[in-house]
């Protein structure tokens, strides 16, 4: 998998700034595995949401278009 | 556009926090009278934190070879206006935080302002500019979502920038440092947006725009 940029932009900051250290950790950090499932969650929860207030809102009715 | 946890210094941490607590508290407090204005304002609303949630987890190769996702925020902030963004970008970000370790907490405050702040006002700005040009309006949802969403990178760029610079280079090489990191992934990424947000609002149809009559009082 391609590296993401926000994971650059960190890196940039260690190399450039050794001296700074992060002065707080992230209270929870998920396995590789349970990241990908909370991701997937995040993807259906987002596509639930919107594809039915979309409905709701009335996509396909006759309205006025673009 | 994530700045991770403890990666800005406890005082910029503090600053940005404090600005976006104050206007998404703001935010929050304009929701009733948008509900009583117009009806369908929590569905609205419910889209745009769908697309933000599902744009924002969808982490995607780009031409660079590294990667990164959309921000979703086009489509909210023509939804809904710029005003009330901030409640969209607070919720998808806390879960982030919370969750996948993505972002954080005390860096909440920042990403909030480049995400839901800064990104909504550019998309509001660049669209009615257009408007007074006469572009049409396909192209003006175009060309706001996909600078919008660029937008948001540049300013995150700059909000490290000032945490993060060589004081004898300044804050401008230190910008662009990082916006070279940013922008050529990014940039392919905000174009696909813009294109997403116009086929997203055709569906929808012109009447659920926010500023189909011109901007709010």
């Amino acid at each position: 998998m391609a590296q993401g940029t926000d994971d650059q932009a960190r890196q940039l900051i260690q190399e450039d700034f050794p001296a700074y250290h992060p002065w707080v950790e992230s209270l929870f950090t998920p396995e590789a595995a349970t990241e990908k499932m909370l991701f997937l969650a995040q993807t259906l929860l987002g596509l639930c949401l919107f594809f039915y207030c979309m409905y709701r809102l009335g996509v396909g009715r006759r309205s006025p278009r673009l | 556009m994530h700045i991770m946890e403890g990666y800005l210094p406890l005082k910029h941490a503090a600053v940005w926090t404090i600005i976006a607590a104050v206007v998404t508290l703001s935010a929050l407090k304009d929701v009733p009278m948008r509900i009583e204005v117009d009806r369908q304002t929590l569905l609205k609303l419910g889209a745009a934190v769908g697309f933000c949630f599902l744009l924002s987890s969808l982490k995607v190769p780009s031409i660079t070879g590294s990667s990164s996702h959309p921000t979703g925020i086009g489509l909210g902030t023509l939804l809904l206006g710029p005003y009330i963004m901030p409640i969209v970008g607070v919720i998808t970000l806390m879960f982030q935080a919370m969750l996948l370790a993505h972002g954080g907490l005390t860096t909440l405050g920042a990403n909030t302002f480049s995400l839901a702040i800064f990104g909504p006002w550019c998309v509001y700005l660049l669209f009615f500019s257009m408007q007074r040009l006469n572009v049409p309006m396909s192209w003006r949802v175009f060309i706001a979502s996909s600078v919008g969403s660029l937008a948001i990178y540049v300013f995150t760029a700059f909000q490290l920038a000032l945490a993060f610079h060589d004081p004898s280079e300044g804050t401008g090489a230190s910008w662009l440092r990082f916006i070279l990191i940013f922008a050529p992934t990014q940039v392919p990424l905000s174009l696909a947006e813009g294109l997403l947000t116009v086929f997203c609002l055709k569906a929808l149809g012109k009447s659920n725009l926010e500023f189909e009559h011109g901007p709010r009082n």
